[in-house]
């Protein structure tokens, strides 16, 4: 059995140490590689101290030079790995979005060969590597961020202003098309210049299109509407005699001309937004503003603004044109006319009481004519183009009417007197018709000699108390004493006359505007009693205010207003157009124009003429 | 053809000598160890070596050379008869190289056979004691062990990768050889045969791959062998 173990030993060993064992040696004698090579890293040309904004798709080429051969290309964005290339195409598209906004290091790494054929280099951990880095901020949708306003520069002029993401150097030129405000489009090639100042713009709508173009192509455009209101017009009624106009500053500098009444320029090229002109009683005004550029080379068709305002000296009683009055002393009341209804006023508040309408057919009191109101009592009468109703107080009830008995604004008299008669001289008419103003009834007429061609100002008169009548005319004069039906010729000449009233309160005196003067005379005899000398023409008679004995005269560009007992002095003046006027408990009162009231009490003393 | 007719031969060699007398031929018990020298066809591992990827510039140093065997087998004798069980190993190599200044890669196959199976030996009185011819047949399983081993060195790393692959196949060899008796309880035998292997493919992991592991060649051996009665 030794022998046996001893034979197994050695099989054993001989076993397990004949495992065959490759051998053999194939060792390549190589040349191990420099230390350095020169390597040359181009990225689209760009010097490594400039940053790279990225904001567009952009492509890179990529420009790597060495005498080795290039394994393999790195785009490294931060800390990540974007691509990797390998290969002779080194070019690379880079997307903003594939970045967050704000500014990153790109890196571009190279790696070369050894070129030594050695185990290391082809396993790759043998070779050169060369990386070069820039800085790149990343811009998300420029265009979006590319944003155009405005404001007023310190000057008073619109500027328009914006802002891109993207630097100034990258950037061609601006251009503003404006269409409303600028005659062509204006281009800037100054990139720092991020405004325009538009000299053309002062207010309401216009509208900007402000196109940044890149020096790459790229385009941004950006549109900006302005709407900024016409300045209104305001009116600060300053005195009698002053009225400022004035008006909002428009939102960027102007010019501005004021236009009255649609044709009259009576200011041109102000700067200032107030204007103090005289004030002018009798009518609405229309005021135009005209708002241009400060400058007038930028002035065109649509950059001119106009506004509008109306002002209106005194009180607007808003009723139509060419209303008729008359005053009733009794009771305090103006009776006017509103189309075709009679229309009571108060004559103190001129508060409308009350009204009634008169139709006709077809004129009715629309075309009517004349109103009138009696001396002694509440009676008024009024004349429509058919017929003539006399109510017995404001109340209107139960009126006399008397037709066929018309009457218009050319209708030469309509009045009550004191002793309850109606008298009547129609148009061109050498007439006088006189009525019962209780019944109604003719009584009887009259003629006289010289009828007026003139329906202003009043030429044929009769006295309160009914006894006296004055027929004047261009051709000469008659006064008329009557009594009962008979009339009596007390006085008669054939001088020039341009007016005649009896005076309230007053029936032996008569007013006269004859030659240069106004003329108070006493009836029968014809004295005179006062004289004021006026000019030969632009003097027109109004009225004698009733309540007041305040005479109303218009001269020139004015009413004037003075004691009938002493024309002398002038008591009020007010500057108006307005020559057919009247005067009613201290109100002026147009017969044009809307039916404008002018309270004169403020004014002027409520002294009486006794 | 070739292997045919070597068969043919030896059966019909084994048949003459069957009947020639049975005297001179002692009884017992055997151990037997020879070492011998082997030719490996391996078809397909040398050409899975030649198949390796070159990019490296390796080179095929080593090339799976004919190499030494050892047997050793237990039988029992009986006249002329002598039979009984064997085990063999073979082994062989091939080696891809390549190594400059920065380092060196090595892949080194090494293959390694295991056969185990019966062998029947016909002892052929020559009328020369104490030289006797004889002829044996010895069919077995065959475990064949590919170990790959791949290391690659750049300068200071290394790094190493092993793979194997297994197969079981079948063999059959025929001898002829010729036995010198130095004692009775020591002889000494020459031989030489041809190995047939059957079968054999090779598995990766457990999964079949194409890879036949046929060692077939020539066998030559020289031993001793101890009697024990």
């Amino acid at each position: 059995m030794n022998k046996l173990n001893f034979i197994l030993l050695v099989a054993i060993l001989l076993f397990t140490a004949c495992e065959y064992g490759p051998s053999g040696s194939n060792f390549l004698d190589l040349t191990p590689p420099e230390d350095q090579i020169p390597v040359e890293i181009s990225l689209n040309d760009i010097d490594p101290s400039d940053t790279i904004y990225l904001y567009q798709p952009t492509s890179f080429s990529l420009r790597i030079n060495s005498p080795n051969d290039l394994k393999q290309v790195v785009v490294v964005l931060d800390e990540e790995e974007l691509i990797n290339m390998w290969g002779n195409s080194i070019g690379f598209v880079f997307y903003p979005d594939q970045v967050e906004e704000g500014m990153h290091k790109l890196t571009i790494g190279a790696a070369f060969s050894s070129g030594t054929g050695s185990l290391a280099e082809m396993v790759g951990m043998e070779g050169y590597a060369g990386e070069l880095s820039w800085n790149i901020r990343a811009i998300h949708n420029p265009q979006d961020r590319f944003k155009v306003d405005y404001r007023i520069n310190e000057e008073g002029f619109l500027e328009l202003f914006w802002d891109n993401a993207i630097p100034e150097n990258f950037i061609e030129s601006y251009t503003i098309h404006s269409g409303l405000t600028q005659e062509s489009d204006i281009t800037i090639y100054n990139a720092t210049q991020k405004s325009f100042v538009d000299y053309g713009y002062v207010c309401g709508y216009a509208f900007y299109e402000v196109k940044t173009q890149l020096k790459d192509g790229m385009v941004f455009r950006e549109t900006l509407s302005i709407d900024r209101p016409t300045p209104a017009v305001y009116f600060e009624d300053v005195d009698l005699n002053n009225l400022r106009v004035y008006w909002d500053k428009p939102f960027a500098n102007g010019r501005f001309n004021i236009i009255l009444d649609d044709k009259n320029i009576i200011a041109s090229n102000l700067q200032d937004t107030t204007i103090t002109i005289p004030q002018l009683w009798g009518k609405t005004r229309q005021f135009i503003v005209e708002v241009k550029p400060r400058i007038g080379e930028y002035d065109n068709f649509h950059n001119k603004k106009v506004t509008y305002g109306n002002f209106t000296q005194g009180i607007y009683l808003d009723i139509p044109n060419w209303p008729l009055y008359a005053y009733n002393g009794t009771d305090n009341i103006i009776y006017t006319s509103s189309y075709d209804d009679l229309v009571a006023f108060d004559a103190t508040t001129l508060q409308k009481i009350n009204s009634v309408p008169i139709k006709g057919n077809p004129w009715g009191l629309l075309y009517g004519g004349k109103i009138a109101s009696a001396p002694h009592n509440s009676t008024v009468a009024a004349m429509t183009g058919e017929e003539t109703w006399i109510f017995s107080d404001s109340r209107f009830v139960n009126p006399v009417i008397i037709k066929p008995l018309s009457g218009n604004i050319h209708t030469r008299l309509a009045a009550l007197t004191s002793n309850d008669r109606f008298f009547v001289v129609q148009k061109e008419s050498n007439s006088c018709h006189v009525f019962n103003s209780l019944t109604g009834e003719k009584i009887f007429q009259f003629p006289f000699t010289y009828p007026t061609i003139y329906d202003i100002p009043d030429h044929v008169s009769v006295s309160e108390n009914g006894q006296y009548f004055c027929a004047s005319s261009e051709n000469g004069i008659e006064i008329f004493e009557i009594d009962g039906t008979a009339t009596k010729l007390r006085y008669t000449d054939t001088r020039h006359y341009k007016g005649a009233i009896f005076l309230p309160s007053h029936p032996e005196q008569l007013l006269l505007r004859v030659g240069s003067h106004f003329e108070l005379r006493e009836i029968p005899d014809f004295n005179i009693v006062q004289t004021l000398e006026v000019a030969e023409t632009g003097v027109s008679l109004c009225n004698i205010d009733p309540a007041t004995m305040n005479l109303l005269y218009h001269q020139n560009d004015s009413l004037r207003v003075c004691r009938v007992n002493d024309m002398t002095k002038t008591i009020f003046t007010i500057r108006s157009d307005e020559r057919d006027a009247k005067i009613f408990n201290n109100k002026l009162m147009t017969r044009g124009n809307g039916g404008i009231a002018f309270d004169m009490d403020p004014y002027v003393n409520n002294s009486g003429f006794n | 053809m070739k292997k045919r007719a070597i068969i043919t031969t030896l059966l019909f060699l084994f048949l003459i000598v069957s009947t020639y007398g049975q005297k001179g031929f002692t009884r017992g018990w055997t151990i037997d160890y020879s070492i011998g020298y082997g030719s490996y066809q391996l078809k397909d591992i040398k050409n899975l070596l030649d198949a390796m990827p070159n990019h490296y510039g390796l080179k095929a140093t080593d090339w799976f050379p004919d190499h030494i065997t050892h047997s050793v087998s237990l039988g029992y004798t009986t006249g002329q008869h002598h039979f009984g069980t064997g085990f063999s190993y073979l082994t062989t190599g091939g080696r891809l190289h390549r190594a400059d200044y920065s380092g060196s890669m090595t892949v080194d196959m090494i293959m390694n056979g295991y056969r185990v199976g019966a062998f029947y030996r016909y002892y052929i009185d020559t009328g020369l004691p104490p030289f006797s011819f004889y002829l044996q047949m010895s069919p077995g399983a065959l475990f064949s062990n590919l170990n790959m081993k791949e290391k690659l060195t750049i300068y200071a790393e290394s790094q190493k990768n092993i793979t194997e692959l297994k197969g079981v196949g079948l063999y059959l060899e025929p001898t002829i050889g010729m036995k010198y008796r130095i004692d009775n309880w020591l002889h000494f035998s020459l031989g030489g045969g041809y190995e047939f292997d059957f079968l054999g493919k090779m598995k990766l992991s457990g999964q079949k791959t194409d890879i036949d592991s046929k060692w077939d060649g020539f066998r030559l051996y020289a031993g001793v062998i101890l009697f024990y009665r």
